[in-house]
């Protein structure tokens, strides 16, 4: 697919606009178009990550685990108080899952149950890191599992594939394949007079020259975008997927979204009480991917997946707090139009206390990766060398989840 | 017209000058800075405890009624944030040494603290930051460490004041364990760094070693402070990087810390993050070497080591090497306009960029490297918020004759032909503020 290239490039007007000695672009109109062209992967993803450590079992509840009662305690939620939503005899959504469940029984929706990282030490810090460099050792890398996806995909200077929402880049999106990057803002626009003045100061600056050309092609996509900013976590994320759906809308740009959801380090008032913590960041979840759907074209929607993640799970009772603490195994939700949801896909470990590991924890029985190595392979159609060798590396024996 | 060693001296070294230009620093940029270390003054800044005392309130509450209860209590702590991040500002917008403040901030930012989750902090701060760090930034680097290992908003942020010893009495009686956290950070982050050669059996070592180191409560004073609690502290002898310590209570610690101030990768790593965080992302070895030796022939002295980052010709060159971080950006812009921005204006400033002081994502503290400051969000943020400030600006001289007194000669060709061209006196002084030369150092 290509795409005739349209008006000058701005690199090209600016260079023009100096050495003829124009006065100032003063006359131009409309800003260039900024190259995302011949995008060649049409499919998109879109990674949550809920930061903090989610915990698993209050998300997509084993109810009928025969020692989920007994085991959880406070935190163990009732079938009969609609506190549940049953999606089979064993499992049930959270009732703040309203959305996530009905797309669950339409198949749209697969839950990798007891899935946790490689490598679990109960640190956010490396837990996170491990997630996103994609490796199976903290800090062994300094570049992200999404970058080096886009690599692969062919993103390069002119064909940004990849944006990372939110104030700070994640370091999933890290790397050397160029990605843009996108957040609210506060502040009142600037006019494109005065941006086309910076862009000819930057012309031999690469690194600010690369930044600004990749917001100005950002202002061209979210025009007539309105996002609210909001200081609750929760409604941010809901703005963020919506703002997310209209740039993976757009034909020629990116097709890789990272976005983070924080607050889900639920050691305090995690379920009861008079205001629960986790109650609230789920039903904003689900909130933020029914609205992502819901802007995003059938078509398209067809060619998403959209992959929460977290970097781990937490205990199995509660702690003395109303809460929990940091655990290992927690869940993976996967979304899309294509995929094949309706499933939790576990090899369930059990919640007896002889089954949990270290007797704290929900035992993991599926590496994280292995998830993320299937989406690659099937999703994207990228080799399984590639996938072993550049994006998670160490990944080869994993097994395939069949759900793409 | 000033050459780009006052410019450096100015940028790199400070946070700009004002609106007077880069000439006011004299003859000789390096004694401009080696002045400065020569006679740090007192901080204009002064230290209160009236911010522990409300910590200190807002914990009991907590301790009381569960967290978020008392939000009286929480609102008083985030009005004292606010004052404090507006102290802190102004104290550098108006210095007069500059580098001692930019010395500040990247020790400040080396031992991070964050109040992210932990509401309580936010009334730690402003001891924190007096008693731990500005006291000791040209003084030597163990007291530093050992200010801050003992700092109440490092043990609670880092979780020691959970730590028992397994075999301590308390540990045995409440069958509550080792927090590794602190231990591991101050080895990882603070000290030798990830290869510096330590095992994860050095960590659980030291964790061992800090057990103890806690907080007291006076409850008359209503004050939080340092106190070793033996009855928390893991009894018997601890192997800590090939070395027996003996048991001791709390010298156990201090000796620990002793050995990691002298560790030659301690050394390694402080003069590699200096150079990264003052010179280049990509330092050359030798300016590393200088800083290293310095620091190891000074016995781990903080002025020595700047003294030799001052001196280094390494440090004078490429006058515009790294993109600057939102604070030095912000601060640097009301340095150079004369505007005396409100404690609100200070606080949504930072907001509008992202920049969330106090609040870095994780003890690693905020990013040196450019490339996390260059991002399109952030240039599209800083050209918004750029606009914004000129427009508050009454301005009196031409915006081409501003910008030739605070770039000097290192302002190109084509910045000099953009200012020049400028529609308004306004949007002149915000195309100065995103030039290459101020937006860089």
């Amino acid at each position: 697919m290509t795409r005739p290239k349209t008006g000058l490039s701005r690199r090209h007007f600016c260079q023009n606009g100096l050495q003829m000695g124009l006065i100032l672009p003063l006359a131009f109109s409309g800003l260039p178009q900024i190259a995302f062209a011949n995008a060649p992967v049409n499919k998109r993803l879109v990674v949550v990550f809920l930061r903090g450590g989610l915990d698993g079992l209050s998300t997509v509840v084993p109810y009928g685990d025969p020692h989920y009662r007994s085991m959880r305690g406070n935190l163990a939620l009732k079938e009969n108080d609609e506190s549940l939503i049953a999606v089979s005899d064993f499992f049930a959504f959270n009732s703040q899952l309203r959305g996530l469940a009905g797309l669950y029984n339409q198949g749209e929706v697969a839950v990798i149950h007891a899935a946790a990282s490689p490598f679990n030490t109960r640190s956010h810090f490396y837990a996170q890191d491990l997630l996103e460099n994609g490796t199976d050792k903290p800090n062994s890398l300094k570049t992200g599992w999404l970058n080096r996806t886009i690599g692969i995909l062919g993103g390069n200077n002119d064909n940004t594939l990849g944006i990372s929402l939110g104030p700070s880049q994640q370091l999933s999106m890290r790397g050397e394949a160029k990605v843009t990057s996108w957040s609210p803002s506060r502040l009142n626009p600037v006019g494109d007079n005065f941006l086309n003045r910076v862009a000819m100061m930057y012309k031999n600056e690469p690194l600010l020259d690369s930044a600004l050309e990749a917001a100005i092609g950002n202002r061209a996509m979210t025009e007539g975008m309105k996002s609210q900013i909001s200081n609750n976590a929760g409604q941010s994320f809901i703005e963020m997927m919506k703002a997310t759906a209209g740039f993976l809308k757009q034909p020629n740009g990116p097709r890789i979204a990272a976005i983070d959801f924080h607050g889900f380090d639920t050691h305090i008032r995690q379920q009861n009480g008079a205001y629960p913590t986790l109650p609230r960041l789920l039903k904003s979840l689900d909130e933020g991917i029914v609205q992502y759907r819901q802007q995003t074209p059938i078509d398209i929607w067809e060619q998403t997946v959209v992959y929460v993640v977290t970097e781990f799970g937490r205990t199995v009772k509660p702690n003395g707090t109303g809460g929990t603490d940091h655990g290992t195994a927690s869940m993976a939700m996967v979304i899309g139009g294509k995929i094949q949801g309706g499933q939790v896909v576990t090899q369930w470990p059990g919640l007896a206390h002889n089954r949990l590991f270290e007797g704290r924890d929900l035992a993991a029985t599926t590496d994280l990766r292995s998830v993320s190595s299937s989406l690659l392979h099937s999703h994207f159609d990228i080799p399984r060398q590639d996938i072993d060798q550049i994006i998670l590396p160490g990944s080869f024996n994993l097994n395939s989840v069949e759900i793409f | 017209m000033a050459s780009s060693q006052h410019f450096i001296a100015w940028n790199r070294f400070g946070y700009g000058p004002d609106p007077s230009g880069l000439n006011t620093l004299g003859e000789d940029p390096i004694q401009f800075l080696r002045n400065q270390l020569e006679n740090p003054r007192p901080p204009s800044l002064l230290a209160s405890k009236t911010g522990i005392k409300k910590a200190e309130n807002y914990l009991n509450h907590i301790k009381e009624f569960g967290a978020g209860s008392d939000e009286v209590g929480k609102r008083r702590l985030k009005l004292e944030y606010g004052r404090f991040v507006r102290d802190l500002s102004e104290a550098r917008i108006k210095s007069d040494q500059p580098l001692i403040e930019r010395l500040i901030a990247f020790w400040s930012n080396h031992f991070t603290v964050s109040v992210t989750n932990k509401t309580y902090l936010l009334g730690l701060l402003r001891d924190y930051q007096y008693t731990a760090i500005r006291s000791h930034v040209t003084g030597n680097f163990v007291d530093m460490l050992i200010a801050v290992a003992q700092h109440p908003a490092m043990l609670s942020y880092l979780d020691n004041i959970n730590s028992f010893g397994p075999n301590s009495r308390a540990g045995k009686l409440t069958g509550r364990g080792l927090n590794e956290n602190l231990a591991r950070e101050i080895l990882e982050l603070h000290t030798m760094s990830v290869d510096g050669g330590y095992s994860q059996n050095d960590v659980l070592e030291f964790a061992k070693i800090i057990t103890g180191w806690s907080l007291t409560t006076r409850q008359k004073q209503q004050i939080m402070e340092f106190d070793f609690h033996n009855f928390r502290h893991e009894p018997g002898p601890k192997k800590f990087l090939g070395r027996t310590i003996q048991e001791g209570g709390i010298n156990e610690g201090l000796t620990a810390l002793r050995m990691l101030a002298e560790h030659p990768a301690t050394a390694r790593h402080l003069a590699t993050k200096m150079a990264i965080h003052f010179v280049s992302d990509d330092p050359p070895e030798s300016l590393i070497r200088k800083l290293e030796d310095a620091y190891l022939q000074s016995g781990g002295n903080l002025k020595a080591m700047t003294l030799a980052l001052i001196e280094a010709e390494e440090s004078w060159e490429e006058p515009l090497a790294k993109v600057k971080s939102t604070p030095e950006f912000v601060l640097s812009a009301y340095r150079a306009t004369g505007y005396k921005p409100s404690q609100r204006e200070i606080l949504s400033a930072f907001k509008a960029l992202d920049y969330r002081p106090f609040r870095a994502g994780s003890p690693k503290g905020f990013p040196d490297q450019s490339e996390n400051w260059a991002t399109p969000t952030t240039i599209m943020k800083r050209m918004e918020w750029a606009m914004e400030l000129s427009g508050r600006l009454s301005i009196t001289t031409n915006p081409y004759n501003q910008a030739k007194e605070l770039l000097g000669s290192t302002m190109e060709d084509a910045t000099k032909f953009v200012i020049r061209g400028a529609e308004s006196g306004s949007q002149g002084i915000a195309l100065m503020l995103m030039s290459p030369e101020f937006q860089k150092r």
